[in-house]
């Protein structure tokens, strides 16, 4: 079932260049969909537009068969929630406890359900000891989470994340990544994540390849990412399995796995004891 | 020329009620003419440590010896500047203190506050501009109208140009694409192959520090806990489950491998060499 | 940050800590309504009298006070000095030099410095003994009922509010960048005039293009998370109003009465 439809969506910072041209794509409930492109294709600009921050030039933008507009704004941004990049930039209470109000207020949850609800997605993102602390007291990733929080609390059915880790350190892309993987396997949430890692790129169900603004490839990982020449034309990385793959078969050893690691390594202990 | 740290402690705060001690006796020996990577979890002491590379920071107890300089406790070291031009500081996320009109003045406000004059500034910033891959039209432009990666890349025209012995970059590739990534570290290496630079890079990006670096410092709680060769390193795999840290790809198939039966050399750091051995265990089996 | 005691927060549990900000705002402004009724001495002798009460109910020493009134001191005298020489009320007192100073002047000065000093105590009470999100909410409750007629009374306070989150991000920002630049001969101690102002600029302006970018990435969270400035909101942090609080209230208020049957009687 598609939750989010975008048709021919265009759309100029500047009335010059556009800076997304003519993209479409689709979006299946529940899936895991990452969307990948160097800097400046237009990745960032896309979410914005699907939550209505920025207005489109032309083009079409439906979500769970609502086309976005003026008067629909509200009830899409109901529908979907964003997490931003940069984890300060977007803490705009006094504590955690605060930040996750924020949204509740805005949508005029009654006062006396809120603290039932912020405890409840504080416990999900593994906050709650945090709850009165202040932003200067907490890590990047500490901050992102009770961002997720905040957006959770507004039940949403998509969560687009834009490039939520790239400024983590590891271990807290490590907690996102988690948190990530585990509302989509149980809380059934479809995720957009726009995102430089290849990893993360590798495991998800569905990826969209932008360039200058446009769709240049899209498919499942094991469809795209063995996409070698084309990947590298548009600036971007092959994962680690591929390049081994494609190093073994110029050894003489023939596998078929390109992209998970552990399923190659399966295959080479195969091939080593059929000898 | 040495560039050591002698049982260093630095405590923020000293004497409130929020005194923390962040860097706990540092003993340390960079190697003039590598590029020594520095690793540590947040909060380890990374980044205190390096800013008493160019005496942003005075240590509170023990000796910081820098090129031809002895900085102790407890002293008030004159001429700073003289040290801040050997020693070139990138701070992570450098593209926050482009400020001037345009890029070429940007750039040249380094060289003209270590002294240098006015001509020779243009020359040497035009010339690290083109270094870093900024094209000559940008000259003139306003450093705001540059997209992020572009942006860092001035940042660090701007150090480069100040010309430093001991060039220093917190976390330099962060936030960028692979592509930009890779084309970055690929300078950092050309300044120090080429122009002899000594390069340390803390980072927490280990395909990085096995591509790119020829030594570790691994910093843990405020003290250097391991100074080794990148190789050396890597092929510690308990050093790196204790600091757990995520190993390269490489390292994690020849651990998925291992898991599985399949022995491969530690000396194996290449994607073709991998390949050569699988296939050797293959054939031979 | 640390000298600064205008305006500063000093925690403890004192009754005055504990009172509603909204009736602490409003005891302010009735007091210093209070100060400027003309009563002459004891007036302004009632006032001093209940503001040492306050500051003892609330633990301020009088050090913090005193550092209070500090950057106030330089334009106070200023301000006395002048009125002294210019004012020609009563008769004169004295000749310096030529300048004649009347015995009207010496006391109306003498009275404005009192009540100089009183707002500077009674406000410094209000700011020491309650938190500045507090504040806001009092603010934000207390102009409520000019709504109507146009005071964007939710949208100062959210200004308050987030203004008061970013200061401490704020402050890290500047050493970040003070840091940055040092790094790159940026010296503030010493140089020319045109370098330090190069040097000072080197640090507005990243400060000034980061709040921007910073503005800018709030602006859409807080958009995307519902917010629409104009639209009805419902508040989390709520406000009550207790006995102590109110008897308080009625206490300022007869202190006020008071003061106005003074006048009328003196």
């Amino acid at each position: 079932m598609k939750i989010l439809e975008i048709k021919d969506l265009s759309f100029s910072y500047d009335d010059q260049t556009d800076a997304v041209n003519q993209a479409s794509f689709t979006i299946e409930k529940g899936s895991y969909t990452t969307i990948i492109g160097e800097n400046g294709s237009g990745k960032s600009t896309i979410a914005k537009l699907i939550i209505g921050l920025l207005e489109k030039k032309s083009g079409s933008i439906i979500v769970d068969q609502i086309e976005l507009s003026e008067s629909t704004l509200n009830e899409i941004r109901q529908k979907i929630g964003i997490v931003f990049q940069n984890p300060d930039n977007q803490f705009i209470g006094a504590t955690v406890r605060d930040d996750i109000a924020f949204g509740l207020e805005n949508h005029r949850v009654e006062q006396s359900k809120m603290d039932g609800i912020i405890e409840r997605f504080a416990a999900e993102v593994n906050m709650s000891e945090y709850l009165n602390h202040e932003p200067t007291k907490l890590s990047g990733g500490q901050k992102q989470r009770v961002a997720i929080a905040g957006v959770l609390a507004m039940s949403p059915e998509i969560i687009i994340f834009d490039e939520a880790t790239s400024m983590l350190d590891p271990q807290g892309k490590e907690e996102i990544n988690t948190l990530i993987n585990m509302l989509h396997k149980e809380n059934e949430m479809t995720i957009i994540s726009i995102t430089h890692d290849i990893e993360e790129v590798v495991n998800s169900d569905y990826v969209i390849v932008l360039h200058e603004g446009k769709v240049v490839l899209e498919g499942t990982p094991e469809k795209i990412m063995i996409k070698e020449k084309e990947l590298l034309k548009l600036s971007l990385d092959v994962p680690f399995t591929f390049k081994l793959s494609k190093a073994l078969i110029s050894e003489g050893v023939e596998v078929s796995e390109r992209i998970h690691l552990e399923r190659l390594v399966d295959e080479l202990c195969q091939l080593v004891s059929k000898k | 020329m040495p560039i050591s740290f002698k049982e260093v402690t630095y405590t923020y705060s000293p004497n409130t009620p929020f005194a923390y001690e962040a860097l706990k006796g540092v003993n340390v020996d960079f190697t003039e003419g590598k590029i020594t990577a520095i690793i540590g979890s947040t909060g380890s002491g990374k980044t205190t440590l390096v800013q008493h590379l160019n005496a942003l920071l005075l240590p509170t107890n023990g000796e910081v010896e820098i090129l031809d300089r002895v900085i102790r406790a407890n002293s008030k070291p004159k001429e700073l500047k003289l040290l801040r031009q050997k020693v070139g500081l990138v701070f992570q996320f450098p593209e926050y203190q482009l400020f001037e009109e345009t890029i070429i003045k940007d750039v040249c406000f380094g060289p003209l506050n270590f002294g240098v004059d006015q001509k020779t500034a243009i020359i040497k910033s035009k010339a690290m501009l083109r270094l870093v891959g900024i094209d000559s039209s940008y000259d003139e432009r306003s450093p705001l109208e540059l997209s992020g990666g572009q942006k860092r890349k001035v940042a660090i025209a701007g150090i480069l140009a100040i010309d430093p012995q001991l060039l220093v970059l917190d976390e330099p590739v962060a936030g960028l694409d692979p592509q930009a990534s890779k084309s970055m570290m690929n300078l950092f290496v050309e300044l120090n192959k080429r122009y002899h630079k000594t390069i340390l890079i803390v980072t927490h990006n280990m395909e990085h520090v096995l591509t790119y670096c020829d030594e570790v410092v691994v910093v843990d709680a405020g003290k250097v806990i391991k100074h080794v060769s990148t190789k050396v390193f890597f092929e510690d795999d308990r050093l790196l489950t204790e600091l757990h840290i995520t190993p390269p790809a490489i390292i994690k198939a020849k651990q998925a491998l291992r898991s599985k039966g399949i022995l491969i050399d530690d000396n194996v750091l290449s994607i073709d060499e991998l390949a050569k051995a699988i296939a050797k265990v293959v054939n031979h089996e | 940050m640390n000298n600064i005691a205008l305006g500063r927060y000093i925690p403890g549990d004192s009754i005055i800590h504990k009172l509603d900000p909204r009736i602490k705002i409003s005891c302010m402004l009735l007091l210093l309504i209070a100060i400027f009724i003309p009563t002459g001495f004891y007036g302004y002798l009632l006032i001093s009298i209940v503001a040492l009460i306050a500051l003892s109910i609330a633990k301020l020493s009088i050090s913090f006070v005193l550092k209070a009134l500090r950057p106030m001191m330089f334009m106070m005298i200023m301000l006395m000095v002048i009125n002294i020489l210019v004012v020609k009320t009563g008769s004169v007192l004295i000749e310096i030099y030529g300048f004649q100073i009347y015995d009207g002047a010496v006391f109306q000065t003498l009275y404005i410095f009192i009540r100089l000093i009183l707002m500077i105590l009674i406000t410094t009470i209000l700011t020491a003994t309650t938190k500045p999100l507090d504040l806001t909410l009092g603010i934000e409750d207390l102009l409520e009922p000019f709504v109507r007629f146009k005071v964007p009374a939710h949208e100062i306070a959210m200004m308050i509010s987030i203004a008061i989150r970013f200061i401490p991000t704020l402050i890290e920002e500047t050493q970040r960048i003070m840091k940055a630049q040092a790094s790159r001969g940026v010296d503030l101690q010493e140089g020319k005039f045109k370098e330090k102002i190069m040097a000072i600029l080197s640090l507005i302006v990243p400060l000034f293009v980061s709040s921007f970018q910073r503005a800018e990435d709030l602006a859409n969270a807080m958009e995307a998370r519902g917010y629409v400035p104009d639209a009805k909101r419902t508040r989390y942090k709520q406000l009550h109003v207790r006995t102590s609080d109110i008897l308080i209230l009625v206490l300022v208020f007869m202190i006020l009465a008071g003061m106005i049957v003074m006048a009328i009687l003196l």
